[in-house]
């Protein structure tokens, strides 16, 4: 008779075992199998950032080096990527501009999900005039196509990688501080915020202990997949010329590079470069997946 | 002894209940918490809700006042506001005499150290991200308390939270296990009061026994103040010495918890009464005998006057003038109900077909929960 009126609640995790988590390798190996997503992310990532290594340790040739007499070579043994209009081997700037665009995604991401998620929790947990004033400021910002945002704080700020990487960031920015308030809007008056006010948590002690942390993930997903994007936006940007700018190896530089020469045959001067670009969005992408499957699977 | 108290095993006689009876009769002592007139409006779609429309509550110190009434019935909007983690839109509340209506969260430390929330789901009131162990230091890491590590454990022993759960979340922990965890970050900056919102509602029937009797001991043991607000009448009738019964966010009904649940003098007191469902051998009663509310009269609505009985729309018995009076009508020692009928109905046979629902010994059976109308 009581199994009829026992109340079981939904979405409590069954509790873990002890002893059968095991090692650190044992749980990452386990980790591995379960999310296919880190698997094929976290291999990307290792290649990618050996690349990297090796661009930076011990490249095959100078990617900014120029030759009068090696210009547009296709590939071949001593070029494996070949060269372009300048003589520069594509390879060696391959490996410097996949280097260059991971480091500009992390920086665009790491830089948007900070100020944003700081102003959405501001927003979401203070509510009344602070939030009409940052939702309408969100507003407007988002009422322009991020990509052109961009471009025209690029475009004001001055061509150098700093800028590029504040111009994207910016036009990034309002897209995290709505999911941020939104799930800090849920979050302000849940019991474990409360109870946290009970025992006289300060306001400042409730926002970044108890709330920040249950509402950052959704922002942290989106910030990932934003460092794929970033690659692409600031690629873009170094094609269009308010980017990054010659003879740096940036990915979007040497499309820019070799946008001319596809129609006339020497196709690996920009293919390359694309697909370095490629590897990269895909694998922030599938880590960002890796990460949202995770926080989701928490519920 | 106190009323209600006693009837189970389980049951302790706390001691300063006693105290409070012997030094009544030399002068009154002031309510530890006192609750005058409190509103609280919600605004929802242009229209304006009263989850709460003019309380009235006095907490003596080693009482157990349970709140009892349907979901709904503004029971957690009030406790929300007697703990202040909700701003009344009117009316105050006192505590030791100091009112802390308008105070800001800061100038409440002093308030809220002594007047902890346990709230009906540790699942959601305790914080997922954070270990049981960071759990229960916060509040003492907040108030900079001298001797943390001894004061957790001391805590830990009185609970019943097992040193090996302090590394745990409260997902892998159990229902029963999270709602001790939960009662230990209330305990441990040794609050005098506890505002108990349906603390047994989530865990299961052998867990809601052992985690009653756990509060039952606490109180005796440190003295505590209870505010216990539940829909189970039956774990009210356990714990609590005196009783009020809301509904639609008015209190209809107050007194000893052996009044009001012996002999209900609101009819909508008589309806809940009756509603809970008894073992069968227990009954004289067939169902179709119980006092049952009208489902077919016009839904509650706010256009009513304020002068109406709350209860009117349901009411199976209502009589002409509940439209427009309603008596408070004072049965004796605090027994006090907002009803025509209080003392007019019949204490027996009057429909509910058992005058005394939980007289008998068999006060320990399952508890079981009333059924929501109407929702």
């Amino acid at each position: 008779m009581t199994a009829l009126i026992d109340i079981e609640l939904p979405g409590g995790k069954p509790p873990s075992v002890p002893g059968v988590a095991g090692t650190r390798r044992a749980r990452l190996a386990a980790e591995l199998r379960a999310y296919p997503n880190l698997f094929v992310g976290g291999a990307l990532l290792l290649v990618l950032c050996s690349l990297v290594v090796w661009g930076q340790v011990a490249p095959p040739y100078n990617p900014l080096a120029v030759s009068g007499t090696n210009q547009l070579m296709p590939p071949s043994a001593a070029h494996w990527f070949g060269t372009d209009q300048f003589g520069r081997d594509v390879f060696s700037r391959v490996l410097a501009g996949v280097g260059e665009d991971l480091v500009i995604g992390i920086l665009v991401a790491a830089l948007a999900l900070a100020v944003g998620s700081t102003i959405g929790l501001f927003s979401g947990y203070l509510g009344g005039r602070v939030d009409d004033v940052v939702m309408r400021a969100v507003d407007m910002m988002m009422s322009f196509p991020s990509f052109l945002l961009a471009l025209a704080i690029a475009v004001v700020l001055g061509n150098n990688v700093r800028n590029v990487v504040v111009a994207v960031a910016v036009a990034y920015t309002p897209y995290i501080v709505r999911l941020t308030r939104s799930t800090v809007l849920s979050a302000r008056n849940a019991d474990y915020v409360l109870g946290a006010r009970a025992v006289g948590a300060s306001r400042s002690r409730v926002m970044t202990l108890h709330v920040l942390p249950n509402t950052i993930g959704p922002a942290l997903v989106q910030a990932f997949l934003m460092a794929g994007w970033a690659v692409l936006d600031v690629s873009g940007l170094s094609f269009l010329g308010v980017g990054i700018q010659p003879p740096s190896p940036e990915l979007g530089v040497q499309i820019a590079d070799g946008a001319g020469y596809i129609t006339t045959g020497q196709w690996w001067v920009s293919v390359f470069p694309g697909l370095a670009i490629v590897m990269v969005v895909l694998t922030v992408n599938f880590l960002g997946d890796y990460v949202g499957e995770k926080l989701r699977g928490r519920g | 002894m106190r009323p209600g108290l006693g009837a189970g095993p389980t049951i302790v006689t706390a001691a300063p209940s006693v105290e409070r009876a012997v030094s009544a009769i030399s002068e009154p002592e002031p309510p530890l918490l006192e609750v005058r007139a409190l509103r609280r409006d919600f605004h929802r779609q242009g229209s304006v809700v009263s989850a709460i429309d003019g309380v009235d509550l006095a907490v003596y110190a080693g009482d157990s006042l349970g709140i009892i009434g349907e979901s709904g019935s503004g029971k957690s909007t009030l406790a929300r506001c007697i703990t202040r983690l909700d701003r009344p839109t009117a009316g105050t509340v006192h505590f030791q005499g100091r009112d802390v209506t308008g105070s800001s969260d800061r100038a409440l430390l002093w308030f809220r150290r002594q007047v902890q929330p346990v709230f009906q789901d540790a699942l959601t009131a305790l914080n997922p991200r954070w270990t049981v162990r960071r759990l229960l230091f916060e509040p003492l890491r907040i108030y900079h308390e001298a001797d943390q590590d001894a004061r957790v454990a001391v805590v830990l022993d009185d609970v019943g939270v097992r040193r090996e759960w302090l590394n745990r979340r409260p997902h892998d922990l159990s229902g029963g296990e999270r709602q001790r965890v939960a009662i230990a970050r209330a305990l441990v900056l040794r609050p005098s009061v506890l505002v108990l919102d349906e603390p047994t509602a989530s865990v299961d029937m052998s867990m809601r026994r052992s985690l009653l009797a756990l509060l039952v001991r606490l109180q005796a043991e440190h003295g505590l103040t209870y505010l216990y607000i539940s829909h189970d009448i039956r774990t009210v009738k356990q714990t609590c010495s005196r009783t009020v019964v809301m509904y639609r966010g008015r209190l209809v009904e107050e007194g000893s918890t052996r009044d009001v649940l012996t002999t209900p003098a609101h009819v909508y007191t008589r309806v809940l009464v009756s509603a809970v469902p008894r073992p069968a051998a227990l009954g004289s009663a067939r169902r179709s005998d119980r006092l049952r509310p009208r489902t077919d009269g016009p839904r509650p609505s706010s256009t009513v006057g304020e002068s109406a009985c709350v209860f009117l729309a349901r009411c199976p018995c209502s009589l002409p003038e509940c439209g427009t009076h309603v008596p408070k009508v004072d049965l004796g020692r605090g027994h006090v109900a907002r009803c025509v009928l209080a003392g007019r109905l019949p204490p027996d046979g009057d429909g509910t077909g058992h005058s005394a629902p939980w007289g008998g010994p068999d006060n320990v059976g399952p508890a079981i929960e009333l059924v929501e109308e109407g929702r």
